[in-house]
């Protein structure tokens, strides 16, 4: 196989008194799609965030092209996010730019130098690439949930990033919108030579697309390997999560006193 | 009585780390400075959100405190036989105390809680996180241009409060309760000192201009962000600004006219 792109080595969490990760470990592949998925609340986003350099872990490394990214200076650190692109779950789109100039945005910041020509051609490819180029007039509040982040993918891309990080691209879609966002993440992922890290606990459209899988439980992977692997898993906590059992490994009741009647 | 001292205790702390925040947030400003002044497209941008829109309110009470000084002015120095002297009054008044301080009270209710609601609901809808994602600085691209323009904005607001305050004094005492125009004007003129009245009065607008600034960012980039969060931090903006321009002017005024 060849040299990891990302490598999370022993990284440790912790919010206040709660541990979020305790030595978690896993590789990103370059031009792999690499999907970690768990339950709501197993600190994934987090993870992302961490992987990215917005937090700083408590223990352990997160190594990109093989330099320890909490070693960078803001400098350094800010020059390597040039080679990231991110999908916000909200998109997170600058609200008073239109379509546009929110994706030209990181052009004007980074390459101000470059014609006014060439910059809109570079956007209406990348508007082209997510079916939105008919859009670029309108305003952040015009746009559906699902259109917003086609924008922000567009805006992700437009630096031609080499690593992309998808944090819940698919929640509160509908259908059509999450098989369009599906065959773009497959598509760009493909045809641009990225290499994706995608969170998310839609199992079955993760799965659909993901060349590696790992799931989250506890602050530590519990599983890892391609989706054929995951679904002949006999862990039972994996099997749960995949065929979204109600009980199991991850109990229905939270945490109480055994119910008692009594005539008193 | 040990709740006490432990809430006292509790209290302290908050207050330090909240101390010691504002001032690392103050030093992360600082370098940017030079910067901010000329991404000119994005000053303007803001110079317009906060001076310009802000332009109705500080033109309405700037003409309604005018006038109310005259009425008052005039009310008081006939007694002593010298409304004449009406214009000095209204003009002193304006220019030293209250063109600067009600002008910045008014900017910390309309731009200065538009600032941190602004900020505080970018930074939850993780507008801040994109930035730094893109590789660009959001102290850089959000912050400085707002504070700057801030500090251009309320002391050219302050002056047309002054202005317009002084158009109502003399529209009420001259227009309407007989006060000679000319004396009016010429003892204005005699007795306001250009160093000591306007340039000190001007300073103080910019100094008020520096502190909403400075709490309104604070308090949008640190709001919780929720939209509880966020509604509270605008409320501290407001009675925070406030008091602290209150508070200042009299340090500034017990340094500038004593």
């Amino acid at each position: 196989m060849s040299t990891p792109i990302i490598e999370v080595i022993n990284l440790s969490f912790s919010r206040g008194t709660r541990k979020i990760f305790h030595q978690l470990s896993f590789r990103v592949y370059p031009g792999k799609i690499t999907a970690i998925m768990g339950p709501s609340g197993t600190g994934k986003t987090t993870l992302l965030k961490l992987m990215v350099g917005q937090l700083k872990p408590d223990h352990g490394q997160v190594l990109f092209y093989g330099q320890d990214i909490q070693t960078l200076s803001r400098s350094q650190l800010y020059r390597l996010r040039q080679k990231m692109g991110m999908l916000f779950q909200s998109g997170a789109l600058l609200t008073d730019l239109s379509v546009y100039e929110n994706v030209a945005f990181p052009l004007h910041e980074h390459f101000s130098n470059l014609a006014p020509g060439l910059i809109e051609k570079l956007v209406e490819m990348k508007l082209e690439a997510v079916g939105l180029r008919g859009a670029k007039q309108l305003m952040p509040a015009e746009l559906s949930g699902g259109m917003s982040r086609r924008v922000a993918l567009a805006r992700a891309i437009i630096l031609d990033p080499e690593v992309i990080f998808y944090d819940e691209p698919f929640v509160g879609q509908d259908p059509i919108t999450m098989g369009v966002l599906i065959k773009l993440i497959k598509s760009l992922n493909d045809q641009l030579h990225l290499t994706s890290v995608l969170v998310s606990h839609d199992v079955d459209e993760v799965l659909s697309i993901a060349d590696h899988a790992c799931v989250l439980s506890e602050g530590r992977i519990i599983a890892e390997g391609s989706p054929a692997e995951l679904k002949a898993s006999d862990s039972e906590y994996v099997q749960q999560f995949l065929q979204g059992r109600a009980d199991g490994p991850v109990p229905f009741h939270y945490p109480v006193e055994p119910w008692s009647v009594s005539n008193d | 009585m040990i709740k006490a001292i432990a809430s006292l205790g509790r209290s302290s702390l908050m207050l330090l780390a909240g101390i010691g925040q504002m001032a690392l947030f103050i030093w992360q400003l600082l370098p940017l400075v030079p910067g901010g002044i000329w991404r000119i497209r994005l000053l303007i941008k803001q110079v317009y959100m906060a001076g310009v829109l802000s332009l109705p309110i500080i033109v309405t009470a700037g003409l309604f405190v005018g006038m109310v000084l005259g009425l008052q002015g005039h009310h008081i120095l006939k007694t002593f036989n010298s409304e004449e002297a009406v214009g000095t009054m209204t003009a002193l008044s304006l220019i030293r105390e209250l063109g600067p301080v009600v002008a910045a009270l008014l900017f910390a209710g309309r731009a200065g809680s538009a600032l941190t609601a602004e900020v505080g609901l970018m930074r939850s809808t993780e507008q801040f996180s994109a930035l730094e994602m893109m590789a660009v600085d959001p102290m850089r691209y959000v912050v400085m241009p707002r504070v700057l323009a801030c500090i251009i904005a309320l002391p050219m607001l302050a002056m047309i409060f002054i202005a317009l305050g002084i158009f109502g004094g003399y529209v009420v005492t001259v227009g309407w309760l007989g006060v000679d125009s000319g004396a009016f004007w010429s003892q204005m003129n005699q007795n306001v000192d250009w160093h000591a009245d306007v340039i000190n009065g001007f300073i103080k607008a910019v100094v008020f201009a520096v502190l909403i600034a400075l709490v309104a960012l604070y308090q949008g980039c640190y709001a919780i962000p929720t939209s509880e969060g966020v509604s509270r931090a605008t409320t501290r903006t407001v009675v925070h600004a406030s008091l602290g321009v209150l508070g200042l002017d009299f340090i500034l005024t017990s340094i500038m006219f004593t």
